[in-house]
């Protein structure tokens, strides 16, 4: 018998076999962000804030919405890391930075200094992926964004399928000391608050390049050690908490 | 309807508390399962159900009933479903799907995954809705935008189709029965 019982229970029996992927709360969080009329300071700028100053990164998700899904974890977060970000770009900046995949040649024909690569990479490594991104500059003196010499971000995918990145950017004194310590919305609520984990950061220089890493699942702190070692990088020490005394600041924004 | 979420739960999560994050979580893999049946691209399925989530999470303070939950839930599932289907005309087999590591039990039920390979993305949404979100005609076409009579023309010709591949293959089942449309 075809009957409607029939093909709700089969209906029930089919769906009740798939597997569903694990819950990517990350991802929904991003889209609630891109599609807020008019976003706030939100998830898109802390994930893609990689200080290339002396702030904390942040990668988290703060759309606006669902308070409760969300958290106003801003205040939480400048106590935590100790760091007060700038308001958030205005869509002309935001706009212009547009990345680049290509090849190291057509990277360093984009920016305005020597691209040392990467050498010394875990054994592992099976590709790789050159990103040329402008930044975004931020003037503490006329509060106002604009539009900076672009930055580059390595991409590794290894065996195991764990990925990391190494930014290279244009060394700047001004910017002060890189900063210790990264921090990760880990998308879960521990103890009623957003769980937020410290990464170690890495910074060195060769020549005008500064190149920076964050340890974590992708790169351990030793394997981002071999890396500089064979670059011959010359270490740049990161401070905590950050010493926040310059007047400008450049972020990446992907 | 197998989504069966608490009215405090939802109306907690209204309320703005903590509870959103578990109900979303609650919705994923039945906003999931329903995009794949829709969509049969796993890819294509696991953005549209992200994209449900998000704007079930956005949305969620214009829900007036809290006991609606579920029929108002599938029903942005699959307007979500049928938008990506409108993007991207493309659908792919159950063999395709298994080689890529979709997870499908399909021991011991009927093979209606592949049945419904036979249908169009809108015919396998009126299914899903009507036989297992258990929406009425009218309630399927304020999800999908399709006129009601349009509705059930749509669920009458995917009932034939099942019955015929289902009636095809090897099963345990006979179809003998005469089809009767869906009002």
């Amino acid at each position: 018998m075809f009957t409607d019982a029939r093909i709700a229970a089969a209906l029930d029996t089919m769906l009740a076999g798939i597997e569903t992927p694990p819950v990517p709360l990350a991802q929904i969080r991003q889209k609630l962000a891109r599609t807020q009329p008019t976003p706030r300071f939100g998830s898109r700028f802390y994930a893609a804030a990689v200080g290339a100053a002396a702030a904390a990164l942040l990668m988290f998700a703060l759309p606006s919405v669902a308070p409760g899904f969300t958290q106003t974890i801003e205040a939480e977060i400048e106590a935590i890391v100790r760091w007060k970000p700038p308001p958030p770009p205005p869509k002309s900046v935001e706009s212009a930075m547009r990345s680049q995949t290509g090849t190291l040649a057509a990277a360093q024909s984009r920016v305005s200094f020597k691209i040392v690569p990467p050498t010394g990479l875990p054994r592992n490594v099976v590709s790789e992926k050159i990103v040329t991104t402008p930044t975004g500059v931020y003037s503490k003196t006329t509060h106002s964004w604009s539009v900076g010499s672009p930055a580059v971000t390595f991409i590794y995918r290894r065996a195991d399928g764990r990925t990391f990145m190494l930014l290279a950017d244009r060394f700047d004194p001004r910017q002060g000391p890189p900063s210790k310590y990264m921090f990760e919305g880990m998308d879960r609520i521990q103890n009623g608050r957003e769980l937020i984990v410290r990464h170690e950061n890495f910074t060195w220089r060769n020549g005008d390049q500064s190149m920076s890493a964050v340890a974590g699942e992708g790169i351990s702190a030793s394997e981002i050690a071999g890396v500089r070692h064979a670059m011959g990088g010359i270490a740049v020490p990161g401070t905590w908490p950050p010493r926040d005394g310059t007047v400008e600041k450049r972020y990446r924004i992907p | 309807m197998r989504l069966k979420i608490e009215p405090e739960v939802v109306e907690s999560a209204q309320a703005g508390s903590e509870a959103l994050e578990p109900l979303i979580a609650a919705v994923w893999p039945e906003a999931y399962r329903v995009a794949l049946v829709i969509l049969r691209d796993r890819g294509l399925a696991e953005d549209a159900a992200q994209e449900a989530c998000a704007a079930i999470a956005r949305s969620l303070t214009s829900l007036k009933s809290s006991d609606a939950f579920a029929a108002w839930s599938y029903k942005i599932v699959v307007s979500h479903a049928l938008a990506s289907a409108r993007r991207r005309r493309r659908t792919e087999s159950l063999d395709a799907l298994a080689d890529r590591g979709v997870g499908f039990d399909r021991s011991g039920t009927l093979d209606l995954y592949a049945a419904l390979a036979s249908l169009t993305p809108l015919q396998r949404a009126a299914i899903l809705l009507r036989y297992y979100a258990g929406l009425s005609s009218s309630e399927i076409s304020a999800a999908t935008g399709v006129p009601s009579p349009t509705v059930r023309f749509h669920l009458m010709r995917a009932r034939r189709a099942l019955r015929t591949a289902l009636s095809a293959g090897p099963n345990p089942f006979s179809y003998d029965e005469a089809l009767t449309d869906v009002h």
